[in-house]
């Protein structure tokens, strides 16, 4: 599992595993609004990529910080360029206000379009 | 002779009725855009509540407009999704649902009566709620909800259709200040939430336009942000 750098410190590093950033983001994607599931699974971009099948993948920026891939089901009928963009930017504070690591990149990646429930 | 589209035709009065008390709506808007704005702390702090929910009722109006000069059988389907189209924001996307859910509900012809107008907000109640996975407590929803039960708990009583409306302010009231508790995010900055300050304002001008109210401004009874 990949580890992503919180702080270095003159004690050694803090770490948070990208598994722990995607629950932050699932969290946060199930109560966006216009979202009624998670897709299918984010494109796999590297071998340790985690949790496709809830739909977030996260991994290390190059410049630092997270770059995260949201693949969502969204409610039929709604805006879906609206919802994509609430989506973005609501998981993006939320993970940066968990975390404090700069979010660099979010892929919002509409998987799907049914009724709700 | 039976028509089909009778059900979905809207008449040209009660087109112009809606489109006034639309008006009505847009008008508060403009006037409390900035304070609606400035209680948006959850869920992004971005301060474009009161903007999203104008622009979105600003595009229901034109769409109104666009739609005055034709009584098309399709045309509450049609106003519905232009609208829904045309939303913007979170808050404005769940206004366009709430609007959705209570166009398909309106009565054909008859006039709106408590058992209507329960069923109106009922519907727009679901609509609104059909699509998030989660709804989170405290926001424009949690307005909703209360609105929707309120309008069922008097539906059998006999009363004007100002005195219901008045009936759902003041439940509506009361439900706005509840936000502050019901989100601990609301409650740290002692605030009211945004997205459903911004649907009472709606409300509100819409039930004193009904109501043949002047538009006076009473700020005391708005209570939007913690005194």
């Amino acid at each position: 599992m990949e580890a992503i750098q919180l702080q270095e410190t003159a004690l050694g590093q803090l770490l948070v595993s990208s598994r722990a950033i995607a629950q932050v983001a699932e969290r946060s994607l199930d109560e966006c609004y216009g979202v009624v599931g998670l897709g299918r699974g984010a494109r796999i971009r590297r071998a340790f990529a985690l949790r496709r099948r809830h739909g977030v993948e996260v991994v290390a920026a190059e410049q630092g910080g997270v770059e995260l891939t949201l693949a969502v089901v969204i409610a039929y009928g709604l805006n879906l360029a609206e919802v994509a963009a609430t989506v973005r930017s609501r998981v993006s504070y939320e993970v940066e206000r968990v975390t404090g690591l700069e979010v660099a990149r979010v892929e919002v990646r509409i998987d799907d379009v049914r009724s709700g429930s | 002779m039976s028509d089909p589209g009778a059900e979905s035709r809207v008449a040209g009065a009660e087109l112009a009725l809606v489109r006034r008390l639309a008006l009505a709506a847009l008008e508060a808007l403009e006037r409390e855009r900035q304070r609606i704005d400035g209680l948006n702390v959850y869920p992004v702090p971005d301060g474009d509540t009161g903007l999203n929910l104008l622009l979105t009722v600003r595009a229901l109006v034109e769409e109104l407009d666009a739609a005055e000069s034709s009584a098309a059988a399709t045309f509450r389907r049609d106003f519905a999704r232009s609208v829904l189209m045309r939303a913007r924001g979170t808050s404005g996307v769940i206004l366009s649902q709430i609007v959705r859910g209570a166009v398909e509900a309106a009565p054909a012809s008859e006039p709106v009566g408590g058992r209507a107008l329960a069923a109106m907000l009922e519907s727009a109640r679901a609509a609104a709620f059909s699509a998030v996975a989660r709804p989170a407590e405290g926001t424009i929803l949690s307005l909703m909800r209360e609105l929707s039960d309120e309008a069922r708990r008097l539906r059998r009583k006999t009363m004007p259709l100002e005195q219901r409306l008045a009936a759902l302010v003041e439940r509506g009231e009361q439900a706005l200040e509840r936000t502050r508790t019901q989100s601990r995010v609301l409650g740290e900055a002692g605030v009211v939430d945004a997205g459903a300050a911004g649907l009472l304002v709606c409300l509100r001008a819409v039930a004193r336009e009904l109501a043949g109210e002047p538009v006076v401004e009473n700020t005391a009874s708005l209570r939007l942000v913690s005194s």
